[in-house]
């Protein structure tokens, strides 16, 4: 049986993901033009990690 | 994390989702095709407007408004806005300075000629039907406030959801789905996987979602509070017989907010004006303050300057609020995301509504068994 996770293990990813979004919609709210790219590329980071999970592992 | 405590979170996350889901789901659906109300606007109304004199000199706004009142007799001017890319006035009137929106009348006009600009208004009824069902369920302030209550509970419904994923991934990796299980399994990691990946801009969209609905509290108590003195210096004057060149007061207010972009302004009476000022109403010019906006207020009868109010921070948290929920602030890209996510969310919420059904069939004990222990 795989051994438990200690909360630090549990939200790690989800931590991440969610300061990498947070970053990038305020971030969009600050830049303009192109850097508006790289934020909303940050705010991808959400629909990349479903799509990981999704599609990536089967 | 003990059984009484699983049991009590889920308890909140139970409650919360239940009462509010059929009014998320109502905004989801409605929010997005909001999303790209400005692309539908102008996908429906290609026909591109010129101005008659392009490049030509520009009409005062004095006469301008002149022209927007012969149009409309009897009517007194509410507000006046500007188009950003072409030389375009808007001109609001109604039967008096306080009239409802359902009484306004909106008229553009060319800078260049004073004609009227036929509106691009294809299609604008079904959007218009959609925002107003998106804002308060055509039932004006109770729906608004309403459905704040019900953006609150969300958040809730989100906390208590983060908290009840720990319980569920002491024993899986991240975004671990059970596909080999029964389809509760299933669809509860589908249901962690996505919550716990969107977390952050449900939780931004949610909390910004319930400050706009305050809009109109924040407003009464910036007019009371900030503005008060001025407010009820003119709360008896009676409506401004010569009006002062409007033109000149715009002018004024340009000068006095260096470096600033003219945005609208409120006729005396409006709701965000005095009985007796202009308010000229201008923002920044960085991403970040153009959506700021900072009232300047100029006597109407004699073009006194009355002074330039620092926007209270309550105001400027509803003026970042609107483009944080929206998501019309980073380009199609961003927009394109915000409506991914709004579809990650209907799945959040269809799931969650199955989930509750699947753990009424089954039994709590079975359900908790099932997905918990039974982890690979």
């Amino acid at each position: 049986m795989t051994r438990r996770k200690t909360l630090f293990q549990i939200f790690r990813a989800p931590l991440a993901i969610f300061l990498i979004t947070s970053a990038g919609l305020i971030a969009a709210l600050i830049v303009s033009g192109a850097a508006d790219i790289i934020a909303a590329t940050a705010v991808a980071a959400s629909i990349f990690a479903i799509a990981f999970a999704v599609f990536g592992r089967r | 994390m003990r059984i009484e405590t699983i049991r009590g979170w889920s308890f909140v996350h139970k409650w919360t989702s239940l009462i509010s889901t059929a009014f998320l789901l109502m905004l989801c659906v409605t929010g997005l095709p909001l999303i790209f109300h400005d692309e539908i606007d102008a996908a429906l109304n290609r026909d591109a407007w010129t101005p008659a004199n392009p490049g030509g000199p520009h009409l005062t706004l004095d006469e301008i408004l002149d022209i927007a009142l012969e149009r409309r007799p009897g009517e007194v001017p509410i507000f006046m806005s500007f188009d950003i890319d072409r030389p375009v006035v808007n001109v609001t009137s109604g039967p008096s300075a306080d009239a409802p929106g359902a009484l306004m009348h909106f008229a553009s006009f060319d800078l260049t000629s004073g004609a009227l600009v036929p509106p691009a208004d294809k299609g604008e009824s079904v959007m218009d039907f959609l925002l107003q069902l998106h804002t308060d369920m055509f039932l004006g302030l109770p729906g608004m406030l309403f459905l704040g209550a019900m953006g609150l509970l969300f958040v809730a419904a989100i906390v208590s959801g983060v908290v009840l994923y720990a319980p569920f991934m002491t024993k899986l990796e991240f975004g671990a789905v059970r596909r080999g299980k029964s389809a509760r399994v299933k669809w509860l990691d589908y249901h962690n996987l996505l919550g716990a990946a969107a977390a952050a801009w449900l939780l931004i969209v949610g909390l910004t979602g319930v400050v706009n609905t305050l809009e109109k509290p924040i407003i009464d108590a910036w007019r009371m509070t900030e503005l008060a003195d001025l407010v009820a210096e003119n709360s008896d004057a009676t409506a401004v017989e010569t009006r002062y060149a409007l033109a000149a007061a715009v002018a004024q207010a340009a000068d006095a907010a260096a470096g600033m972009e003219l945005q609208f302004v409120a006729f005396p009476g409006s709701d965000f004006s005095t009985k007796g000022h202009y308010a000229v109403f201008l923002h920044g010019r960085t991403p970040l303050t153009e959506r700021i906006i900072t009232p300047v207020l100029i006597n109407a009868a004699d073009g006194r300057f009355e002074g330039l109010r620092e926007t209270p921070w309550y105001v400027k948290a509803l003026s970042l609020s609107r483009p944080l929920h929206f998501g019309d602030y980073g380009g199609l890209y961003l927009k394109i995301l915000w409506a991914l996510l709004d579809v990650v969310t209907i799945i959040i919420l269809g799931s969650g509504i199955y989930l509750w059904l699947a753990k009424k069939k089954v039994g709590a004990n079975r359900f908790y068994k099932d997905a918990i222990v039974t982890a690979p």
